[in-house]
Order: C-alpha cells, then structure tokens, then sequence
C-alpha cells in the first residue's frame, strides 16, 4: 500500500518534467532552448516514471530492465539532441537573442 | 474499471486527433513525425486490446523503420528538388519537375476544383469507417474466436505461445507469403532503383559513432532474445527481424559507407534466405507422405526456430536494404546528374 502511494508520487513527478518538456517545446524561441526543454521531459521525466514503475515490478529483473531501458533512452535521446543542435548550427541556425 | 475506460477514450481521442493532424498538415516533416508518434499510439492500442505481439511489431516496423524510411524519402526528395532548382537557374530552360506537383495553381493556392473532388472521398472514407466500426461492435462479446481451438491443439504445435503457433505452425502457408511479399518488395525496389547511392553522405561524428557502437550489441542481442522468446512469450520472427533492421538501418547511417557493402550476392543471397528456408521446410516435410508444411510434432520446435532464425535475417536484410534503397553492390558510387537519369528513365 506504502509502495503504491510511492509509485503515485514518483509517477506523477514524472508527468511534472514531461509536462515541461512539452510547454517547453511549445513555447521556446529556437531550436536550442527545445532541445534543452525536451532533454529535461527524456532525464528526469521517464527517470522518475521508471523509479515509480519499477518499485511495481514483479521481481528484480524487471525493475531492472525497466531501468536498462531508461539507460538507453537517455544515451540515444542525447545523442539525438547533439545532433539536431549541430545539424542546426551547420544550416545557420544562430541562437535566439534577447534583443 | 473507469480509468481504464478514460485511458482508452483518452487514447482513441489522441489516436483521431494525430490522424487527423498528420493528414492535413501540408509540411511534410511534420506529417511524418506525427505518423511515427500515430504508430507508437496504435501500439499502444495494440497492447490495451492485449495483442502484445502486434504492439512490438507496430512499434519496430510500423512506427520506427517505416518512419525512417520516409524521412529518408523525403531528404531525397529535397535534394532532388534543390538539385533541379539549381538546374533551372543555371540553365534558365523551363525542366520538367521530377517530383509530381498536383494541384498547383499557377496563380498560387489550391486548385479549387481539387477541393470539391475530395469531397466524395471523404464521404465514403467516414461511411467505411461508419460501417466498420458498427460491424466491430455488434460482434458476441465476449468474442469466442478460435482461442479455445488453438488452446486445444497447442501442445502438438511444438511452441507454448498460441500466436507464434498460429503463425508458424498452423497457419504457416499466410506467413510463407508474407514472407514472400517482403522479399517481392524488396526486389521491387531494386528493379526500380534509379539512385546510384543510397543515402547521403552525411559527415558522421564521434557521438554518433559512439552511440552506434554502444547499441548495435545490444540491439543483436534483443533481436535474438526476441526471436527465441516467441516461442512461450511475445515475440517472433517479425519483430526480432525489425529490431535487427534497425540496428542495419543505425549502422548504415554511421560510417558503413567506408567499410564497403560491395558483396552483392552475400545480400541477395541474405535476403532470399527466409523464404528459401520457408519453402525448404514447408515442401521437406512433404517427404513423410504429410501434407505442406504439416510438421511432425516431435519436430515442429526445432523446424519453428530454424524457419523462425532464417526470416528473421531476411527480414533484417529487406528492411534495410528499403531504407538503402540502392541496388547491392552500387554503395559508393557517385550520384548520377540529373541529365543521366532522365535519360535513363
């Protein structure tokens, strides 16, 4: 009963950080800021929604798989920001200005 | 029981929503983005109506490969675009577009009459959706199905998954032809293959390397988890085949273009290798007196896994060879000028 109240919380701190990471992505000026929204909603979001949804696996090596995956997601979804945000400096892409 | 009824009527409205989004949107990048999150929605979907064998095989081929190989459509697209805008300004001659452009009115906007045109479509379009979604719901509930058949007959199929039984087994005649079909497309494409190139020499960076490097091992492994689990969980030959497709598909786009793919046959020969094993087995049981791809039981694990190992490479090899969209052999050439291809084709 205590764990599920933990898993509720952890879960819903994640769908705090995916909520940011989207309003982020709606609402930023450039390129580079969305991707720093969006890193923060692929870290923190699903590391948190892992955390409560791991505390609600069957056995020990679900929990960790579910951890695996969330390792994967941030090596892929960082690698994938690097990229995007030099794909847009090499088109010229400068970053927004408080002007 | 409610939030579940929320969580579907949530998910059918995004599902509508991002269909709908996806269609209408005239930026093309966009659409496809939305296609590939509409994949992984209808996977999800997938999973609430408890086909977790579909929801992978939506997730990798529907959603991931397929996504991947219309965004690689569309930056050939843009590149054939670009090259022959450059060629009407440097030879100011008036060049037939390569890429179809309907319903462009010279004096700018959409051409009227191709808006009435749509309107008889979408009227048929919302009666088949109408008249589907009415034949859905007035099926016996609980659905009985063949389930209770299957269940019956599984312990002689050889595997304890009643999906994998059904496709490999019982109706095995369905996927020899699907494999088929795959291995028709990918000839298809060849046949009609009139780029030189693949893909775009894109200057790789170490990140990506790095990132190639740290998942094309694990990608190998769950391709063969996933093939050998089909056998008692969700999984199989479709899915662990798409997953290795990716890994081909990641390992393309680092710097596979120096390491040379000029082996054609070992392709060709990758490629036709599920179904000739297929047939092999199907047509080599036929040796007993049995009839077509009726295994015998205390082999039918064995002859499963085998079949299931050969398509799963095939279809690894297919999907990336789609997304290559070159001829074997022809990795590294240069791309031809527009003057050879249109004088090609």
């Amino acid at each position: 009963m205590i764990l599920d109240w933990i898993s509720i919380t952890l879960i819903s701190a994640g769908m705090v950080f995916f909520l940011a990471g989207t309003v982020g992505l709606l609402r930023f000026p450039d390129v580079f800021t969305r991707l720093h929204a969006l890193t923060k909603a692929d870290n923190l979001g699903l590391g948190l929604t892992v955390a409560g949804l791991s505390l609600q696996a069957v056995n020990l090596a679900g929990a960790l798989k579910l951890v695996f995956i969330w390792l994967l997601v941030l090596a892929a979804s960082s690698t994938v920001c690097y990229l995007v945000g030099r794909n847009a400096l090499r088109q010229g892409i400068r970053p927004w200005e408080d002007s | 029981m409610a939030l579940e009824t929320v969580l579907d009527i949530l998910l059918i409205g995004t599902l509508l929503w991002v269909a709908w989004r996806a269609l209408s949107t005239p930026a093309l990048f966009k659409g496809i983005v939305l296609f590939i999150a509409f994949g992984l929605l209808i996977s999800l979907a997938w999973v609430r109506l408890n086909a977790a064998d579909i929801a992978l095989a939506e997730a990798a081929i529907g959603s991931g490969l397929t996504g991947a190989l219309l965004l690689s459509a569309l930056g050939r697209m843009r590149r054939m675009e670009r090259s022959w805008r450059e060629e009407q300004a440097r030879t100011g001659a008036s060049i037939p577009s390569p890429i179809f452009q309907v319903h462009q009115n010279p004096a700018g906007g959409q051409d009227p009459r191709h808006r009435l045109k749509q309107w008889p479509l979408r009227i048929l379009t919302l009666a088949l959706a109408f008249g589907l979604s009415w034949a859905v719901l007035a099926l016996p509930s609980p659905a009985a199905g063949l389930s209770g058949v299957v269940a019956q007959a599984l312990a002689e199929s050889g595997v304890e998954n009643p999906v994998t039984a059904v496709l490999l087994n019982f109706r095995g005649y369905d996927t020899l032809l699907e494999v088929a079909v795959l291995l028709l497309a990918v000839v298809g494409v060849w046949a009609f293959a009139r780029f030189e190139t693949g893909i775009f020499y894109n200057p790789t960076s170490p990140v990506l390397m790095a990132l190639v490097r740290l998942l094309l091992p694990i990608m190998l492994v769950v391709a063969g988890y996933l093939v050998w689990i089909g056998a008692e969980a969700p999984g199989g030959a479709f899915q662990a085949g798409a997953v290795l497709g990716g890994a081909g598909v990641l390992w393309l786009l680092s710097e596979a273009r120096q390491s040379g793919w000029r082996r054609d046959w070992l392709l060709r020969a990758g490629v036709s290798l599920g179904l000739l094993f297929f047939v092999g087995v199907a047509g080599g049981v036929m040796v007993g007196g049995r009839p077509l791809l009726s295994y015998p039981p205390e082999q039918a694990k064995n002859l499963i896994i085998l079949v299931e190992v050969a398509a799963t490479i095939s279809i690894a090899l297919i999907l990336a060879s789609l997304f290559l969209g070159c001829r074997p052999g022809s990795l590294g050439d240069p791309l031809p000028t527009q003057e050879e291809s249109q004088e090609e084709g």
